[in-house]
């Protein structure tokens, strides 16, 4: 495969760095962690939780409030990331010998986001996805979209044009031929790994160029966690595993005593990583929710900005304490067949989702209402997709029970 | 020969065979209920390694029984096993004969716990491997006992053979008139598309020509081996559907023109 190598860009601030997806590789956790989870889930579906002798005991931590938790933990501005692509894709968009390059978009992993902010940054055309109706209507009017003309185009969401149905393959077939037949020009192919999984097997497809965004690991999750925390007004925060008070990110250089600098570093980000598969909108699920303060350490409910300020110390749950999102206690094929279709398309309406199973009406609003309980799969403006915190679970018992998962293993 | 049965001695014997017999039953509750909690092929592993676990613990209650029975001399054991051959030889020789099969199927394996069979014309998956007999549950749900005897005469056909590939097809008979490429391109679809397809694994769509029609055949595997019928009922379902869609008819083969699988 002829692909790009990849370059550090100009700033070096960027969070997501891209790489052609064979040389993507998952973080790795402690041993001792991943023996537990595996046993676990090798038994039980479920991952562990046990109890520990903590620190501090969990019943004396208390949630954080909604306010101080978006002040450490603050919504991701994936637009201030969108020239991280640039020096993995603007050589081929400048180049004479353009070929069509496919950006992997792992569930939760803001590829795909990415890949539209740099769209439009660089003005290239954005060819939106049609509509459910119009994909099983074999209608061709959607190629009118692009353009040869056009130096470069981008379509972000392919897993958007496609319906696992027995006439949602046309458009997608038709797609592919156009564009390796060159008749729709050069442009940059944003696609969810599963779909791109689907079509690599069902299709027999191969893209000439793939790149992904490198996984997070435990020192990427660190410098990541530690800016979003910091953020504009670096807060005097300390972030502390409960048990045992060791450091899950690094302290601030004001706050850091040379007996704070001896302290061993906590594994939580380590098992964390891996247990996300390195992807960092699944791991902020996860590190919001293990987030946890003392009562009397602030007011939760003022939430002012005096109180942010006298606010030091922030427990994390030990990870084998964090609660994860399990599967339901009966599981049924039917199940999977919803939690792949969703993984398959990205996100769907339950129109849609209906018509692709053979599910009858009662057993389809069983199966959506026990996911939904469980918390692996959420609705968003009526698209229903796998959650940030539910996606480890279901990656992993999609692939034990011998659906397709993506590649990324 | 035989030693004088004393109290202590028929208390060992006694205690031996408990504690046989209460070993068979947890060994085969246990490993049920491992399997149940194993996802995929681990399941099957967990099923199969019953009956081979129940051969161990008898082998070792006789081992531990006979000498507290008989005294181990060369003449007693032979007196002993002639005596058994020459009974077991006239009256139970099926019954015998069943028993031997079932030690071998644990080493040529013809089918384990969970493989979907056919043996003398009936189909269904494999329940349980018992010393003598193995139970099928038939797709009508009715179990089936074939005891093991059947192994040294007759074909034994196993769908999936301890894996979870189990392959499926679904026939469509069509009238000959019609563009042969289209038909193939939609049922592909149509099988590419059932959420119960395993993906990993080849589907083929297969025409051939008959006297009477058009014969197309899709094979593909679902992902779970147990829901082969209602694979082939969603692949039959759409598959006429898509037909239908695309104008070509149907044809039925005559009564009695000797249909024949390819």
């Amino acid at each position: 495969m002829n692909s790009p190598q990849p370059q550090k860009n100009a700033s070096g601030n960027f969070s997501w760095e891209w790489i052609p997806t064979a040389e993507f590789s998952l973080p790795s956790g402690t041993l001792q962690t991943t023996f537990k989870t595996r046993l676990m889930s090798f038994l039980h579906h479920r991952t562990p939780s046990e109890k520990m002798d903590e620190l501090l005991k969990p019943e004396s931590l208390e949630f954080l409030s909604t306010y101080m938790l978006d002040r450490l933990v603050p919504p991701v501005d994936l637009k201030t990331e969108a020239l991280s692509l640039d020096p993995a894709l603007m050589p081929w968009c400048e180049g004479q010998h353009k070929k069509v390059i496919l950006i992997l978009n792992v569930p939760h992993s803001g590829n795909g986001e990415i890949l539209k902010y740099w769209a439009a940054e660089h003005g290239f055309r954005i060819i939106d996805p049609p509509s459910p109706s119009a994909l099983l209507s074999s209608d061709d009017s959607w190629f009118e979209q692009f353009d040869n003309n056009d130096p470069c185009w981008v379509l972000p969401e392919l897993e958007k044009c496609w319906l696992r149905h027995e006439t949602g393959l046309y458009l997608i077939r038709n797609f592919f031929r156009r564009l390796f037949s060159g008749m729709l020009g050069f442009g940059v192919v944003g696609c969810g790994s599963w779909a791109w999984s689907f079509f690599s097997h069902a299709l027999s497809v191969s893209a000439p160029v793939s790149l992904v965004a490198k996984p997070f690991d435990s020192e990427k999750l660190e410098t990541w966690l530690s800016a979003l925390a910091s953020g504009k007004n670096r807060l005097p925060v300390r972030f502390r595993q409960a048990d045992n008070g060791r450091q899950v990110l690094s302290a601030p250089p004001k706050d850091t005593s040379d007996d704070e600098n001896k302290k061993e570093q906590s594994p939580f980000l380590r098992d964390l990583a891996a247990f996300c598969y390195g992807i960092p909108g699944v791991a902020l699920a996860y590190w919001r929710s293990s987030l946890r303060a003392e009562p009397d350490g602030l007011d939760l409910e003022k939430g002012d900005a005096q109180a942010a300020a006298d606010y030091s110390t922030v427990w994390v749950k030990p990870w084998m304490n964090v609660e994860k999102s399990g599967l339901p206690q009966k599981l049924e094929r039917n199940h999977a067949f919803v939690l792949h279709s969703l993984l398959l398309h990205d996100a769907l309406d339950m129109d849609t989702l209906s018509k692709l199973l053979p599910l009858r009406q009662h057993n389809f609003g069983q199966t959506m209402y026990d996911l939904s309980d469980n918390g692996l799969i959420e609705s968003s403006e009526d698209q229903w997709r796998v959650s940030a915190k539910g996606y480890p679970v279901v990656r992993r018992f999609l692939k034990t029970e011998g659906f397709l998962p993506d590649d990324f293993k | 020969m035989f030693k004088e049965l004393n109290e202590a001695a028929m208390v060992q014997v006694i205690v031996i065979l408990a504690a046989a017999i209460g070993s068979i039953v947890f060994s085969q509750k246990f490993f049920r209920w491992v399997a149940e909690k194993l996802p995929g092929r681990y399941k099957l592993y967990a099923l199969a390694s019953i009956p081979m676990l129940r051969i161990l613990i008898i082998v070792v209650a006789v081992v531990m029984i006979i000498p507290r029975v008989v005294e181990p001399t060369f003449e007693n054991l032979v007196a002993v096993l002639g005596a058994v051959g020459l009974a077991l030889g006239f009256a139970f020789k099926d019954y015998v004969s069943s028993l031997i099969a079932g030690v071998v199927t644990l080493y040529e394996i013809p089918y384990r716990v969970g493989d979907w069979v056919e043996i003398d014309g009936t189909y269904g998956e494999v329940r349980s491997i018992n010393m003598r007999t193995l139970e099928l549950v038939t797709p009508d749900d009715t179990v089936v006992v074939i005891p093991h005897i059947k192994l040294w005469d007759r074909m034994i056909f196993n769908a999936n053979d301890g894996s979870r590939n189990l392959q499926c097809v679904a026939d469509f008979y069509l009238h000959p008139g019609h563009d042969g490429n289209r038909v193939r391109k939609a049922l592909m679809d149509v099988a590419l598309t059932s959420p119960f397809l395993k993906l990993e694994n080849p589907v083929r769509v297969i025409a051939k020509e008959q006297l009477w029609g058009t014969r197309y055949r899709i094979r593909a595997y679902p992902v779970y081996p147990k829901d082969q019928f209602e694979f082939i009922s969603d692949l039959t379902i759409r598959g006429k559907a898509v037909i239908m869609d695309l104008g070509v008819g149907f044809v039925s083969a005559p009564i009695g023109s000797g249909e024949k699988t390819a």
